[in-house]
């Protein structure tokens, strides 16, 4: 036994034609566009399920004791909120300044320092200046800031003690 | 020898096969940086040390090249000798000092 025979694709179709001819179904665009949707108002229309439908909107108690009594804790919070912001902005700030006292500071002490290189260098003997200059160059470039003109000093002082050296050994291999 | 000579070597012969550039033996002795290169020209011209450039590019490594100085196999039995001398003079003198000053009767 065949029960009746579905009803394909097609044959859908040209039912629903005939009907939208016949004005007994609109046609889709229509019914998107003259049935309009209700207008949304919040708190009002709500749907029966929703949680908000039962519940009374909250009257605003205005106390002026309960008020008293969590005033301070909320000036509390809010003039420890206030001291950290405050801290944490001059914090920052200080840091800011410091590194560009510190860049300022690097950039000051290489002139002299190089300087002070170049001088040690001359008194060297002739053959060994580049061989100097370029080693002490090195380590300037190493150090930093006052460091850097702590090194050049001390090299001062101690080029004439380097000069006898180097001379000792020049002599030596003559 | 003087103290900053005796430290130089002591750092150089705690660790002989190793390479310094000056700094670092400044660090490693408990130097002033910058106090060392009148020590370190003598020991190269005693023949007890050796140096040689850093291989790198200036250009490329954006820095002059360093100057890595390390002891001559010479150098470093020549070191251990001269300062066992020293300590062994010190032993002495530390010996010697409790008679000086009356510690013992």
């Amino acid at each position: 036994m065949t029960g009746p025979e579905p009803l394909v694709e097609a044959d859908l179709l040209r039912v629903l034609r005939a009907l939208r001819t016949e004005s007994v179904l609109p046609e889709p665009w229509r019914a998107i566009r003259d049935e309009r949707l209700p207008r949304r108002i919040p708190g009002t229309n709500l749907v029966p399920q929703s949680p908000w439908a039962v519940r009374r909107p909250l009257r605003v108690v205005r106390d002026a004791s309960s008020i008293a009594l969590t005033a301070p804790g909320y000036i509390r919070g809010w003039r420890r909120g206030h001291a950290v912001a405050l801290e944490r902005r001059t914090s920052l700030a200080t840091a800011a300044v410091e590194r560009q006292s510190a860049a300022a500071l690097r950039r000051a002490a290489f002139r002299p320092a190089a300087a002070a290189l170049r001088l040690v260098v001359q008194v060297l003997p002739k053959r060994e200046r580049g061989r100097y200059h370029e080693e002490f160059r090195a380590e300037l470039n190493r150090l930093h800031g006052l460091e850097q003109l702590g090194y050049a000093v001390r090299l001062l002082l101690s080029a004439f003690a380097l000069r006898r050296a180097l001379r000792s050994d020049a002599a030596g291999e003559e | 020898m003087t103290l900053p000579t005796q430290a130089v070597l002591r750092t150089l012969t705690e660790h002989p096969t190793r390479e310094f550039y000056g700094l670092e033996i400044c660090a490693a002795a408990g130097l002033p940086s910058g106090t060392i290169h009148p020590i370190l020209a003598r020991l190269e011209s005693l023949g007890w040390l050796a140096s040689r450039w850093e291989e790198v590019d200036p250009q490329q490594a954006g820095r002059p090249r360093r100057r890595y100085y390390s002891l001559t196999t010479d150098g470093a039995m020549q070191a251990r000798r001269a300062l066992a001398q020293v300590d062994a003079r010190a032993a002495k003198l530390s010996a010697l000092r409790p008679r000086l000053s009356g510690g013992r009767a």
